[in-house]
């Protein structure tokens, strides 16, 4: 069965390169430019063009890419002070990519896996955790955060792509200019302005498991105002892979009981909406925008017990108003910025344990069954309103200085909780009689009100050194009312060796403030910690970045960090209970390689290969953490088959995760996916864009880590498929 | 008809015809063998594109030769400067350096002429324009003809007189 999936395998990537020999050639570049220089001045100046920056999949995928994420000014990939990858909508477009996380599983070293509740885990670098609050997204520069685990929230629900216009992504700090979470990597999705739409596209997208996806994009102007507006919805039932033992079925090994739900299916159906309104005048942008994430399964269970019942919903609005000035003088570039996040989520009678469960309780030697399973629902209402400021200078010759404040007040503030087991207001074990009981406003709420205030200030110099050289050295404070502050510094010298060659030398640190479940969680589980000190990281890289010649791009780096009053919960013997602590530490290393490759007019290709080992010190001696894969690759392959017919071939290998300290199952086997997508598009005519998609052609058995109670771990989608519809006026 | 150029193909076009609307100093040239220089300062968005359209091309006799610089003190040999994108924050000494010689300035970058630069390209409905600042031009002894001011959008001391 092995040696049989890896000739598949060898046939496909065989398939994969082969396919251009049998492509045709199109007109030279030579024949292109004779033709232009036949013409004087005022034809050429009538010539329609193809924009360099519009790219056609062949050309971009080499091309140089402009990043801003990495110092907050727009550079190329090659010179940015950090290891960046931008993903831009015709990446998208391409690989029939769905799901952010589709497109994100194509970055080098950044690994996508999913926890429990079927919300992604982004591992960079080997950095793996299960809430994963070690990330920062932005959207549109803005932070997208859950104040009380630190990551993106429980209802998370994906997030649709189509009102994506690139995505830029740090692997590795970014605190010294966008401050808490961007510990490990940093992912800031840009959406579409009037000017990256140019009209209306509207398209739906069916598939199997039910998904059913609708969108609209416009682009125009509406008086003196630029607009944009983009409407999403998708309603689906999610892959059903079957969970065959999960928590509940060691519990019934142990008590006697039946009450698990395995055999039973992994949730992972959906309900959303996305909308977003973009309006700009003159330096003046507005961006305001709705989504709403409605019966969210559970996915393999909030407790690990399956729950085909519950679900979770989140409703966020958000608010944001820029002002840009890119010339306010000769030499200054201003922006300042006001926005608001309000985010609703509740979870609706989600069962930790199911109906007939046996659980051990005070004085009750049989312990207690539970006939309606134990159970909660709760909510967590949270509001983050920010104020930034930030300019460019450009006065001082050889030297880009960047410097900027801001403020901003993040408030939990609505929670509500009800139970029928844990911990009562007055702090004693609610008895199993009492049924659900109420628990908003007290000691026992989930996670307590609370409201948190952070102010900033960072400057940062880019200096010319001399020619080919560049040194970027930056500097942010942070304040938080709550933990206290910190100083995050990082310094870049890159070195443009020659036009083709750059190299850089990094180092930066960066911060994870303590979430609120880690500061004020008091139940019958986690006690937070008031004291807590926010978990730090050290990272060093070394980059090169060669484009050999105008077919060939290679990137290659390699890194080492090492964390610092790492926040865990640490079993307490004096109470039983998880404390809170800044305890562990970790280090790691590894290298990343990348190659684009524009084999020919109709085809290219991008491989990437990533190795990352990460380590903890337990007792002198270190051991692996766990989770991760230390090896992973990537080969993507697009082809121009025939006039407007487009094949994009995609295979991810996921290799060598071994099991966390104390987990003694077998290490998680390999896997490779292979994606296909085949596009009819017209670029010239630019209405029609029909695709169809293959996910998991060869139907291999995926697996993600998942703790020691669900002993098979989590199951990723079999073989599905996709069609897709476009049309542009 | 050919299918649609690429921008940096016709760009490249572009830079090259700049030499046969514009006029450089006699003395410049020393030895009959001196070629003419077109300069590109920093990375490459041209391709092959720019040596394919030199390739066999004279100047006033002399041939034409591309040299891909990253050095400031390669500068003054080069008789057309292109100013890559890469070079920004480097822009006020690069153009510092040039207007010491009688060297074109070209380049993509918003604002070029405004801060001293000769010739920007822009796009406008997915076509190739320019802006072209002759005061500039004068300063340094290049003289611009009229049948490429004619078509090009010019720009006096930083304020463009014909901007549609």
């Amino acid at each position: 069965m092995k040696i049989k999936s890896y000739k598949a395998l060898y046939f496909i990537i065989a398939l994969m390169m082969s396919i251009p020999a049998l492509a045709l050639e199109e007109e030279t570049p030579q024949q292109t430019i004779d033709y232009l220089k036949t013409l004087n001045f005022e034809q050429l100046l009538d010539v329609e063009v193809f924009l360099d920056d519009v790219f056609d999949v062949f050309d971009g995928l080499v091309h140089r890419r402009k990043v801003t994420v990495a110092s907050g000014i727009e550079q190329s990939t090659a010179r940015a002070p950090g290891v960046t990858t931008v993903i831009t909508a015709q990446d998208i477009e391409a690989t029939g990519s769905h799901e952010l996380d589709d497109i994100l599983a194509t970055v080098p070293g950044l690994h996508v896996s999913w926890d429990n509740f079927y919300n992604p885990i982004y591992t960079f670098r080997s950095i793996y955790s299960l809430t994963n609050p070690e990330v920062l997204m932005l959207v549109n520069g803005i932070p997208l955060r859950d104040l009380t685990a630190g990551n993106r929230g429980m209802a998370w629900g994906g997030w649709p792509v189509n009102n994506i216009a690139r995505i830029e992504i740090i692997r590795g700090p970014g605190s010294a200019v966008y401050g808490a979470d961007a510990f490990s990597g940093v992912i800031n999705i840009i959406t579409k302005q009037a000017s990256d739409i140019k009209g209306t596209e509207t398209g739906m997208r069916v598939g199997s498991h039910d998904d059913f996806n609708v969108w609209a994009l416009h682009g125009g102007h509406w008086g003196d105002f630029n607009i944009a507006v983009a409407v999403e919805i998708q309603d689906s039932n999610g892959a059903d892979n079957i969970i065959d033992a999960d928590r509940q079925s060691l519990l019934d090994r142990a008590t006697g009981t039946r009450a698990s739900q395995a055999p039973g299916v992994v949730q992972r159906g959906r309900q959303r909406l996305d909308a977003q309104l973009d309006a700009s005048l003159a330096h003046w942008r507005l961006r305001a925008g709705f989504q709403a994430r409605d019966h969210l399964g559970v996915g393999a269970g909030a407790a690990r017990a399956l729950d085909p019942d519950g679900y979770l919903s989140e409703e966020r609005y958000h608010l944001n108003l820029t002002y840009h000035n890119p010339t306010l003088t000769e030499h200054w570039d201003v922006q300042m910025q006001v926005s608001l996040l309000d985010r609703q989520f509740a979870s609706h009678h989600i069962n930790l344990f199911p109906a007939g469960v046996r659980l051990p309780f005070p004085q009750r030697p049989q312990g207690v069954v539970y006939d309606e399973g134990v159970w909660q629902s709760h909510r967590l209402d949270q509001r983050y309103s920010r104020f930034n400021l930030e300019a460019l200078f450009k006065g001082w010759s050889g030297h880009l200085l960047r410097w900027g404040a801001g403020y901003a007040y993040e408030d939990l503030y609505h929670t509500t909780y009800t139970t029928n087991r844990g911990l009562s207001g007055d702090l004693k074990p609610i008895p199993p009689e009492a049924g659900a009981v109420v628990l908003d406003d007290t000691p026992a709420v989930i996670v307590p009100e609370n409201a948190r205030q952070n102010i900033h200030a960072f400057v940062q110099d880019t200096w010319a050194l001399d020619d080919g050289w560049e040194l970027t050295l930056g500097v942010r404070y942070d304040d938080y009312s709550d933990f206290g502050h910190t100083v995050n510094p990082r310094a870049a010298l890159v070195w443009q060796v020659n036009p083709k060659l750059t190299s850089k030398l990094l180092y930066g640190q960066a911060f994870r403030a303590p979430a609120y479940r880690e500061l004020y969680a008091r139940n019958n589980l986690f006690q937070g910690n008031n004291d807590l000190q926010p978990e730090t990281i050290e990272t060093w890289e070394l980059a090169f970045d060669w484009s050999t010649n105008q077919r060939l791009h290679l990137m290659a780096n390699t890194f080492y960090f090492d964390v610092k009053d790492k926040i865990l919960f640490v079993p307490q013997a004096a109470d039983n209970l998880l404390h809170a602590m800044n305890q562990g530490s970790q280090q790691g290393y590894g290298f990343e390689l990348e190659a684009r490759w524009k084999m020919s007019a109709r085809s290219s290709v991008l491989f990437n290969y990533a190795y990352a080992r990460s380590q903890q010190e337990n007792a002198d001696s270190y051991q692996d953490i766990g989770n991760y894969p230390r090896q992973t690759a990537y080969l993507r392959t697009d082809y121009l088959l025939h006039t407007h017919w487009y094949l994009n071939t995609q295979m991810h290998w996921v290799a060598d995760r071994q099991r966390p300290p104390r987990d003694t199952r077998l290490k998680l086997a390999d896997y490779t996916r292979v994606d296909l997508t085949l596009r009819y598009k017209d670029i010239h005519a630019d209405t029609w864009n029909v695709a169809f998609g293959v996910r998991n052609v060869f139907d291999s058995d995926q697996r993600e880590p998942m703790n020691t109670d669900i002993p098979d771990d989590l199951p990723l989608p079999a073989r599905h498929l996709f069609a897709e519809l476009r049309y542009r006026f | 008809m050919l299918a649609t150029p690429k921008e940096h193909q016709v760009k490249a076009v572009f830079l090259n015809g700049f030499s046969k609307f514009i006029t450089w100093p006699e003395k410049l040239f020393t030895t009959p063998e001196q070629a003419f220089h077109i300069c590109v300062f920093g990375e490459n968005p041209f391709q092959k594109a720019l040596d394919l359209a030199v390739a066999h091309e004279k100047w006033n006799g002399r041939s034409v030769q591309i040299d891909y610089i990253q050095q400031q003190q390669q500068i003054p040999h080069c008789q057309i400067l292109y100013i890559s994108a890469s070079e920004s924050i480097r822009l006020e000494a690069i153009l510092a350096t040039a207007s010491l010689h009688p060297v074109l300035t070209v380049s993509d970058l918003d604002n070029f002429v405004k801060q001293g630069g000769m010739i920007q390209f822009y796009l406008r409905k997915n076509r190739i324009r320019f802006f072209i600042e002759p005061t500039s031009m004068r300063e340094v002894g290049l003289r611009a003809n009229a049948n490429l001011l004619r078509v090009a959008d010019i720009v006096e001391h930083g304020k463009p007189s014909n901007e549609d």
